[in-house]
């Protein structure tokens, strides 16, 4: 019976560098995709290929030929673009319901180096589209990832899967958030120049924010990232002073005494008439002192803070996760009768062929003894026939239709097929030439 | 026949009310923070509203003026009107976690008054007089706005402890801003504070027109006097001395329960003199 079959590697199989040869670009996927097509009983195929996995998604006519086909069709493609040998250990592959739920999985970001990461269901879908521009896939693959993104979409909306922020830098954001609502027209402050910094200030701008300052020791380190970020520079000695006007201050300089003091921030405060602060210090040694964190309406997050933060998102991301695999396994089940349903179609054909093979047959061992009868009323016994053949099948056509898919429908097919002997060639057959069976 | 009416219409917005509650709260305990529920639960409180609107206006025909005659009217007057603030609030998204603490105050307020609502006795010629209906309303169209403002607080309280604490949670993921709360409080008790001004003046013009007297030194006069002075000191320290935030949510809690609280309060356990709720 034909099966979906995945075979590929992951972040979980493979080291990055093994990952990142593999990986194909966007141009080079017609060709791979074409390659699997011509293999021996693929009859469907996708590739998934990103940074962090490389998966061959195909519909072929066996598990086990599948799977040796499309391990040796990745091998050929690493090979064909000089990217070296593939060691068995680092491939995967699975199969039939396995198949999808693995697919599923992935789309719904289970699967991904950071859970909940919203970039796999994008990859999913351009996967799907590439593959259907190219004419690799058919009903099979098109159908498992129109589910495989449905699924994605149900568990971004169901769970909260991707709803905390599991980085330092979009974790400040997301606090900046919670504390102003609306960050547009906000004020921010960068001092000193770190990545981290640097990536909250980007994050902050993205949001909204469209007044930033930069402070620096050296102004022309100031000056140089306030250009790149659109901002303004500043020298260190301003800073107090800035403390009235901005919102958010994110400070990462490399010094050992505190930049940021208490009676500064106090002092600040009081010009702000309370509205709330912000204070983000990412910087080890602390840059800004901790009882700063106990004046009114100043908010003080360090590096620790931050970390417990994020550490309790991907531990919150974590247990969205399992609760995103019950979804899946939802999913799964209805892809699966789906599936299966494709496979009693055939058994009701089958069936009133071969009823209607029976019927034409004794029709024609009658047609002598007829003779007698007129015109007429061999037509009335031929009627006759016909709606006895209809009424015995009607019950198990549309039972069996109705019953459809999952396991029960595909055991009542099997006892349809043992009865009636449908596997078993008639004579007609046995002397004709061998036809295609699915 | 028309008291039966009645009872129908309190019940079925009491049930709808009921409906609505369980949403919200559900919604904002759900891991999701919402659920498909809670998306339509403004179309039972707006049901619960077309009840109470229905049952507030017949009573108010009998009566010969607005109905807020006996305790039981008025919450069930100040519950609708906690409802139509509320649906008013909604249509901003960001909004729809109050459904969650105003939606269930106003059921259980709706649910008292229509319970123990009577058939209206002889209504004194007192409650013709225009100052009453200005003196009530207004003072009822205060309490709701403060109501939202204690509900916002309450909110911002919940929020604050978990940023404040590095405790990052539900309440994060669920809750509007810091600010927006903050601001939505900040809206209420001036509204709120202004209209209570305006119906505890009508008031005392009100008693000076029947009795001759400016101010009338009863349990619900002392006890509203004081929450209007936290109000007047929520407005005054937010202006002068920069108390945004926390203590504004404290403030506005504690003028709440001083109000609100003494409006059942008084009326419930002490029920006496000139004001008959």
């Amino acid at each position: 019976m034909p099966h979906v079959v995945i075979v590929g590697l992951s972040h979980h199989t493979a080291p990055l560098d093994v990952r990142e040869k593999i990986a194909l670009s966007p141009g080079e996927l017609p060709g791979a995709l074409a390659h699997v097509r011509a293999q021996e009983g693929v009859r469907e195929a996708v590739i998934v290929s990103t940074c962090n996995r490389s998966e061959i998604v195909a519909f072929t006519d066996t598990y086990h030929g599948g799977r040796e086909v499309l391990e040796a069709s990745l091998r050929a493609i690493a090979a064909e673009r000089g990217r070296g040998e593939l060691p068995d250990e680092f491939l995967f592959s699975f199969e039939g319901p396995a198949a999808a739920k693995h697919l599923f999985r992935v789309a719904a970001s289970i699967d991904s180096l950071i859970v909940g990461e919203p970039q796999v269901l994008g990859q999913v879908k351009e996967a799907w589209r590439v593959a259907g521009e190219a004419h690799a896939m058919g009903p099979v693959l098109d159908r498992l990832f129109r589910h495989a993104v449905e699924v994605g979409k149900r568990v971004r909306t169901e769970t909260e899967i991707g709803a905390y922020a599991v980085s330092v830098s979009f974790a400040a954001v997301e606090l900046a958030k919670k504390i102003f609502g609306q960050l547009s027209g906000r004020a921010a402050l960068i001092i000193g120049a770190g990545e981290t910094g640097e990536l909250t200030l980007k994050h902050l701008k993205a949001a909204g924010v469209t007044d930033l300052w930069v402070a620096n020791r050296t102004m022309a380190t100031a000056e140089a990232l306030a250009a790149e970020l659109g901002g303004r520079a500043l020298p260190l000695s301003e800073v107090p002073a800035a403390l009235a006007r901005v919102d958010v201050v994110v400070s990462s300089t490399g010094a050992i005494e505190p930049v940021v003091r208490r009676a500064e921030v106090e002092r600040a405060m009081k010009e702000r008439k309370g509205r709330p602060l912000f204070l983000v210090d990412i910087a080890v040694p602390r840059d800004i002192e901790k009882a700063c964190g106990e004046i009114y309406n100043v908010f003080l997050y360090d590096i620790d803070d931050l970390d417990k933060v994020v550490a309790g998102n991907r531990e919150r991301r974590e247990a969205e996760a399992e609760r995103a695999g019950v979804i899946v396994g939802e999913e799964t089940v209805r892809f699966e009768e789906w599936f299966s349903a494709l496979d009693t179609v055939p058994t009701i054909v089958a069936l009133k062929t071969r009823v209607e093979e029976l019927r034409e047959a004794e029709m024609a061992r009658f047609h002598k003894k007829f003779e007698h009868l007129s015109e007429k009323d061999r037509a009335l016994v031929e009627q006759f026939g016909e709606a006895l053949a209809n009424k015995i099948l009607h019950g198990p056509m549309t039972q069996l239709r109705h019953v459809g898919a999952g396991e029960r429908g595909i055991a009542l097919a099997g006892a349809l097929r043992y009865l009636f002997r449908l596997d078993e060639a008639t004579d007609e057959e046995k002397s004709a030439p061998p036809r295609n069976r699915t | 026949m028309i008291e039966g009416l009645l009872v129908v219409l309190r019940w079925a917005g009491v049930v709808l009310a009921s409906v609505a509650s369980a949403a919200y709260i559900r919604g904002l305990a759900s891991a999701a923070g919402s659920t498909p529920a809670t998306a339509k639960a403004s179309r039972f409180v707006l049901g619960a509203v077309v009840c109470f609107t229905g049952a507030l206006l017949v009573r108010g025909f009998e009566l010969g003026t607005v109905p807020l005659v006996t305790s039981f009217e008025a919450l069930l007057f100040y519950a609708w009107l906690l409802l139509v603030v509320f649906l008013v609030l909604v249509r901003r998204e960001a909004h729809r976690t109050l459904g969650a603490f105003l939606v269930p105050l106003a059921t259980i307020l709706a649910a008292f008054g229509a319970a123990f609502m009577a058939p209206p006795a002889e209504v004194s010629t007192l409650f013709h007089n225009r100052l009453f209906v200005l003196h009530t309303v207004s003072v009822f169209l205060g309490y709701s706005a403060l109501s939202v403002a204690f509900c916002a607080g309450v909110m911002y309280l919940l929020l604050f402890d978990e940023i404040a604490h590095k405790k990052v949670g539900r309440m994060f993921a669920r809750l509007p801003s810091l600010d927006d709360l903050d601001r939505l409080g900040h809206r209420t008790v001036q509204l709120g504070f202004l209209l209570l001004t305006a119906g505890i003046i009508a008031g005392m013009v009100w008693a000076r027109v029947e009795w001759d007297v400016v101010w009338v030194w009863e349990a619900k006069g002392v006890w509203t006097l004081l929450s209007w002075a936290v109000y007047l000191g929520y407005l005054l320290t937010r202006a002068y001395a920069g108390w945004q935030g926390q203590r504004a949510a404290w403030l506005a809690a504690l003028g709440f329960v001083l109000s609100v609280g003494t409006f059942l309060g008084t009326n419930f356990f002490f029920g006496s003199g000139r004001h008959l709720f």
